[in-house]
């Protein structure tokens, strides 16, 4: 009776283990299986035995730096989103330190915020690139920093602001009392404190700025200034198919974004649903 | 008197604070979109562009709705996209989470597993799903085939056999419902990113409930179906709206990996592809800004909609 009871039990753990590994190689190993593909020769990428054991080679990244200028594309994403994180971060940290505390412009300002985070960038293509185009600035990465500004701000705002609102004011108020300026307070208190939101809100910004591929194409389609996905993009829909250079290229956009999930993996639920859940 | 002067200082500090943010929020989102309705009215030259072009009152936003065919059609397949797409997201996202709910070895690394997509580049999950899809070299097909299996055209635009090969009405189930090839691996694509994203907010929605209810509840006999639907579904009923709405907003984002696959094809024509198809290929800036317009006004609409609901749902 008992050793029946205890096999049913470990039925229902075996299936259950069984349903988890499942989960885990439907999200995993199609990424895993184009990161290892990126280091096959085509020989053993186009095989039509999906071959486990292959002899490795950096043959598609010596193609895609020597032949196709990636050098050049992995600066301009870099710049990018380098550049929209520090401007984006560096306006919304006091901002989104009135709004948590003062709820600076009051509901208006909520509204105008939420409307902004939830449109679809698309809407915005057209006046975008007529703008763009009567400044000559088609074509420059200050044009794709501005877009991507546009494009995370209000994100950013509505996160720090989370984080911010979960900071007791009491602790800010004593400070104060004690004689401390706004700036001291916000510099000594705040920084420490909002610290974990800092970090989030940066690599968010950093992230989706970095996988940013509609404006890009649009407004950055010559060489010398494309980013990453514009290029991946390129091999994607070019007519003959290298698959090599395409998960070497792929490879080299998720390496980052793979990195900073770890660091985010606490925080990435109040990230992905920012001013969403309220 | 100096008080008082330091008071209004520090009043007027929560205005200075906002300023830099506010400017470039102005700048960069406002401007373009008032542009974008000041442009909406005119008929642009997208080669002479001298800013003498003429006026043409609604006839931009009159076009899109009436002569032109593909405007109706491609809203109605980004609503097809969105209903076929979130419903399973949320099922299937519910369903891990309350199955993934208890502790487990290794729970540490499905959640880990789980959190990698909803931060991957749009494109390249695209790029991977591709490579899987291709008929001729891609993993699915290779490892159909030697099984002995026939090969699957997963990224052809034409109708699923199983709806296409009803005699008479299957070529009007296949344009009506877009029961292509193509579509479903858009919505399958989608399905594929999004659904942990889904899962991480159910779970960690049910990490807040009331751990008493559940004891309760287990203590009385109920099964594990009754938990589910008696306690976790309305305790949960907030989040779900929640999730539903952020996903439908994210899904009428989607641009790159529809355009990446299958370009400008009918089939999966949805409104930003049709947006970007009349900006950059028929070049008819006015109209693709009336589009941009009305774009953000159905959003608008959805938000106050959503808002009006929440409201009574709360009172």
């Amino acid at each position: 009776m008992r050793s029946r009871e205890k096999r049913a039990k470990g039925l229902r753990r075996a299936v259950f283990y069984v349903f988890v590994t499942g989960v885990v190689v439907v999200w995993a190993f199609p990424v895993l299986w184009v990161i290892l593909g990126s280091f096959k020769n085509d020989r053993d990428i186009i095989s039509q035995s999906l071959k486990v054991l292959f002899s490795p080679t950096v043959k598609n990244y010596v193609k895609i730096f020597l032949t196709h200028d990636f050098a050049r594309f992995l600066l301009n994403s870099t710049l990018v989103a380098g550049g929209t994180t520090v401007v984006v971060l560096a306006s919304a940290f006091p901002a989104s330190y009135s709004l948590s505390r003062y709820n600076t412009g009051g509901d208006a300002m909520s509204l105008v915020i939420l409307v902004t985070r939830i449109s679809p960038p698309a809407a915005v293509l057209m006046p975008f690139f007529i703008i763009f185009k009567e400044t000559n600035l088609l074509n420059s990465l200050i044009a794709l920093v501005l877009v991507n500004i546009s494009l995370n701000l209000s994100f950013a705002l509505l996160l720090l602001r989370s984080f911010l609102d979960e900071i007791p004011i009491s602790i800010e108020e004593s400070a104060r009392l004690e004689g401390a300026t706004l700036f001291q307070t916000m510099r000594l208190l705040l920084f420490p404190l909002a610290r974990s939101g800092i970090i989030t809100t940066s690599i968010f910004t950093f992230i989706l700025t970095w996988n940013e591929y509609l404006f890009a194409m649009v407004l950055c389609s010559s060489n010398r200034v494309k980013t990453l996905p514009v290029a991946a993009g390129d091999f994607i829909t070019a007519y003959a198919v290298e698959w090599g250079p395409i998960f070497a290229s792929g490879t080299l956009i998720l390496l980052p974004i793979l990195v900073m999930t770890f660091f985010v993996q606490k925080n990435i639920i109040k990230g992905i649903t920012a001013g969403a859940v309220k | 008197m100096k008080s008082s002067a330091k008071r209004k200082k520090q009043g007027m500090m929560k205005y200075y604070l906002v300023l830099p943010a506010a400017i470039l929020l102005f700048c960069t989102t406002a401007l373009p979109v008032l542009y974008m309705i000041y442009t909406s009215f005119f008929r642009l030259d997208p080669v002479v562009f001298n800013r003498e072009w003429p006026f043409v009152g609604l006839q931009n936003y009159a076009t899109l709705l009436t002569q032109d065919p593909m405007f109706w059609s491609s809203l109605a397949r980004t609503v097809k996209f969105l209903i076929y797409t979130v419903t399973p997201q949320l099922a299937v996202g519910l369903f891990l989470a309350s199955f993934l709910y208890k502790e487990f070895k290794g729970k540490r690394i499905v959640q880990t597993t789980l959190m990698f997509p909803i931060l991957a580049t749009p494109i390249i999950v695209a790029m991977i799903w591709k490579y899987f899809f291709d008929f001729d070299t891609g993993f699915l097909n290779v490892a159909l085939r030697s099984l002995g299996l026939q090969a699957q055209p997963w990224l052809s635009t034409k109708g699923l056999p199983m709806f296409a090969n009803i005699p008479v009405v299957g070529e009007w189930l296949v344009r009506t419902f877009s029961l292509s090839y193509a579509f479903r691996t858009i919505v399958f694509i989608n399905f594929w990113q999004w659904t942990p994203f889904c899962f991480l907010i159910f779970y960690s929605g049910m990490t807040a409930l009331p751990s008493e209810v559940y004891e309760a509840a287990r203590i009385d006999g109920a099964t594990g179906w009754q938990v589910f639907r008696l306690i976790t579904l309305p305790l949960l009923k907030a989040v779900i709206f929640a999730v539903a709405f952020i996903r439908i907003i994210d899904c009428l984002k989607v641009y790159a990996q529809i355009w990446v696959l299958f370009g400008n094809a009918e089939p999966t024509r949805v409104i930003n592809i049709h947006l970007y198809t009349l900006g950059f290929t028929t070049s008819d800036y006015g109209t693709t800004s009336a589009l941009g317009v009305m774009l953000i006004l159905m959003i608008a609409a959805l938000l106050f909609v959503s808002l009006k609901l929440g409201r009574r749902r709360d009172a």
